[in-house]
């Protein structure tokens, strides 16, 4: 509890509105100014609008502001509408050739609607049968899609030891595919079962046929994606995902039993109960999602590596915005940096890798353009 | 009585601007500049003098930062980034250059984020309330022409982005300093006598660039906004005989100035209404001329 | 009479694209919502839009009905006219064979 007050004397504007929606009238036109500002830096101005709307707090916004929500919108519907167009191209000219593909997070949020509300999706994202993935690449080589220009090493980097393939771009649509074979990197310590995540995808209900993850590996894939990969410039967005995958998937109150149980058994099955762990705990101290009371019974066995956790997220499940920033922020980030370095890949590995990646950034530096 | 930047002295502006930042009204739009470049200071203090302040309780709408890169490019061959909301789009440029970074910047800035408004890539001046468009790719005289007009008698509203209103019924002002290429500097400094220029840009990756003042009427009637009157596509034909005003076909028209529009395809089927609207209710021509003072009374006899 | 190609039997407007149209003195400007695609058509569109929008309809049949109401026009320019403006608009999605 003493803790909990040092927590808050840092917490952004956006949080604490995200957090306790109805502290919504009290804000001033310079407090919507940040909250904004801070929403836009973390790629939650769209979702915000669904958020206020939802909370029907639209109407304690000053004009501007809503203006600028309402161009978010818009500019999200507009890259939902791309998605939609580029993943029926993909799923009917992979499908053509027998090779099945499955969505997966923003791609599929869109494609089914869950989650789906305001987010801003820049890349799209497939998992592909390890067993198909030459044939995939070749496949979207014929048809204009060409791997990104990245050096050598990152390219040796993905293949030898990563869970994806290196990004491809289509050279005339410029959209970005990530193809992956697994949802965790190959060097983590217990790789999860690629094939039951297969076995279980669901198709989306329109007749495009599209196929994404079940629901309830949705809700495993994001949570291992935010606290296992470490992309925290996008972690409270993330975390917003999770809270309105967990609502869809607890949506009936009298099922909230069986459904938990059926969720633990899968993360169990999977070797990812920690990230669910963090994902459920996270959800509930930053966004005080509503979950079923024993989805926060459980904890894991280390009460220490818990306080410093729960120490490091609540720094930095922030939007990254200089409003947001501090001394404790900077510490955050490189604790958690390196741990999630350490889960993708042993210290052998880590060492010689880190130092190759160091190098090419400092190299960039001293480039004159 | 309204504050404006040229109340402060430009050591107080300077001050302000590198310190706390400084919130101006630019058209429909508060802007908070923060920037530590000298010269581009200066250049800003001289084009945008007439403007507004906005206190700091209002909403701002961009919050614009220009400042070098934090380390070696701040000495050797210096640079300059440019901000919106901590997010840098572009790639640095030469910080000698910053004050045409900052019109480039904040007309993308607009043109991707206003989507309150359906933008038109054009200039667009106005008389006795009624407003010409003037679309033009880059080259094809508008900024020119544009500049030629507001100093004999019309009335600025934008040399670059006609920002067209919700129902298209409305055309509203952004009065911003109008961008001057290559050629057309000595042109309207030689046709122009009262125009008021700011400082010569040379060899940015366009060429020559100054900027011209907008005139004060101009920023005092920044709220005062232009029903659509006509839409003219004019082109500068060095050696031409006579001035040439051809009608459009409405349809026709309406294809060709989705060419010119920035967020057309974002706006979906309001995009399409909008513009549908705004063509229907303007007279709609092309507009062929070697000599200014022959445009000017020729869109003159409009009125 | 039968000036045109067998594969245009059946057809109707995509339902969406039948209301969004603007027409002007010189054509009808449809407008596509999936992709914003913007096309001028010649004025015939809108007779068709008029006669065939919520209804599928067979080219012939059309054909016909054009012959009748442009009396003075002649035929086979009608005929043709048809055609190039069916084409145009079953490449572009406003129009789908059934």
């Amino acid at each position: 509890m003493l803790f909990a007050g040092i927590f808050e004397m840092e917490k952004s504007i956006l949080n604490r509105l995200l957090q306790t929606p109805s502290i919504a009238p009290s804000f001033s036109d310079p407090q919507w100014d940040l909250c904004l500002r801070q929403a836009q830096a973390a790629n939650l101005l769209g979702r915000l609008h669904f958020l206020l709307q939802q909370h029907d707090n639209l109407q304690y916004l000053p004009q501007r502001a809503l203006n600028h929500l309402a161009a978010a919108v818009l500019r999200s519907n507009k890259q939902h509408q791309d998605i939609r167009a580029e993943a029926k191209r993909l799923s009917s000219y992979l499908t053509e050739h027998g090779l099945e593909i499955t969505f997966l997070k923003g791609a599929a949020y869109v494609l089914t609607g869950i989650a789906s509300q305001g987010r801003i999706c820049s890349d799209i994202d497939i998992l592909v049968n390890k067993s198909q993935l030459n044939q995939v690449e070749q496949r979207l080589e014929d048809v204009g899609w060409a791997p990104e220009a990245i050096s050598d090493y990152d390219k040796k980097y993905y293949r030898q030891w990563m869970h994806e393939i290196p990004p491809m771009i289509h050279l005339g649509r410029q959209t970005i595919l990530d193809v992956h074979h697994n949802i965790v990197p190959l060097t983590a310590e217990k790789l999860p079962n690629a094939h039951q995540l297969l076995e279980s995808r669901c198709a989306t209900d329109d007749q495009q046929a599209h196929y994404v993850l079940s629901p309830m590996d949705m809700i495993l894939h994001s949570a291992v994606h935010l606290f296992s990969e470490g992309e925290l410039d996008k972690g409270l967005r993330d975390l917003t995902d999770l809270d309105l995958l967990f609502k869809h998937y607890f949506d009936d109150p009298s099922l909230d039993h069986c459904r938990s149980e059926q969720l633990f058994a899968r993360a169990q099955q999977l070797n990812i109960e920690t990230s669910l762990y963090y994902a459920l705990r996270y959800c509930h101290q930053v966004l005080k999602t509503e979950l079923p009371t024993q989805c926060l019974m459980q904890s894991p066995n280390n009460p220490i590596k818990l306080l410093i956790l729960d120490y490091c997220y609540q720094h930095t499940l922030v939007p990254y915005h200089s409003s947001c920033q501090g001394v404790n922020f900077e510490l955050s980030c490189f604790i958690l940096y390196l741990r999630s370095h350490i889960k993708k890949m042993p210290l052998r590995l880590l060492l010689p890798h880190l130092s190759i990646k160091w190098w090419q950034r400092a190299k960039k530096l001293f480039v004159v353009t | 009585m309204t504050l404006i930047l040229s109340t402060y002295s430009k050591k107080e502006f300077c001050r302000l601007v590198k310190t706390t930042g400084l919130n101006v009204k630019i058209g429909p739009f508060n802007i908070k500049l923060t920037s530590n470049v000298p010269t581009f200071l200066d250049n800003f203090y001289f084009l945008y003098s007439d403007c507004a302040i906005v206190g700091d309780d209002q909403y701002i709408d961009f919050h614009i930062c220009l400042k070098p890169p934090s380390i070696v490019r701040r000495w050797y061959r210096p640079q300059v980034n440019f901000f919106i909301n901590e997010f840098r789009p572009f790639k640095p440029l030469p910080i000698d250059q910053t004050m045409a970074f900052f019109e480039w910047g904040l007309n993308w800035t607009i043109a991707q984020q206003a989507l309150q408004y359906l933008i038109i890539h054009s200039a667009v001046v106005e008389k006795e309330g009624k407003a010409i468009i003037l679309p033009g790719m880059p080259g094809a005289g508008k900024s020119t022409l544009c500049a030629a007009l507001v100093h004999h008698g019309w009335r600025l509203l934008s040399d670059e982005q006609a920002l067209i209103s919700q129902d298209a019924t409305e055309i509203v002002p952004l009065a911003r300093p109008i961008n001057l290429k290559n050629q057309s500097i000595e042109v309207i400094k030689e046709f122009c006598p009262d125009a008021k220029f700011g400082q010569i840009f040379a060899q940015t990756s366009k060429g020559d660039i100054c900027h011209v003042k907008p005139p004060v009427s101009a920023i005092e009637q920044i709220a005062v906004n232009a029903q659509p009157f006509a839409i003219v596509f004019p082109s500068y034909e060095h050696g031409l005989d006579q001035t040439k005003l051809t009608t459009m076909a409405k349809g026709e028209t309406l294809i060709e100035l989705i060419n010119h529009c920035f967020n057309y395809t974002i706006l979906g089927l309001d995009g399409f209404k909008r513009l549908s609207t705004l063509v229907e209710n303007s007279q709609c021509f092309s507009l062929s001329y070697s000599d200014l003072n022959s445009a000017i009374s020729t869109l003159d006899e409009l009125y | 009479m039968t000036i045109y190609p067998a594969y245009h039997k059946r057809l109707k407007f995509r339902p969406d694209i039948a209301m969004l149209y603007h027409s002007f003195d010189d054509g009808v400007v449809l407008f596509d919502p999936d992709t914003s695609n913007t096309t001028l058509y010649h004025t015939i569109v809108l007779w068709l839009l008029e006669l065939t929008a919520t209804d599928e309809f067979e080219q012939e049949q059309v054909l016909n009905r054009l012959i009748d109401d442009y009396k003075n026009d002649d035929p086979m320019e009608l005929s043709q006219l048809l055609d190039r403006t069916l084409n145009s608009l079953m490449k572009l999605g406003f129009v789908q064979r059934i």
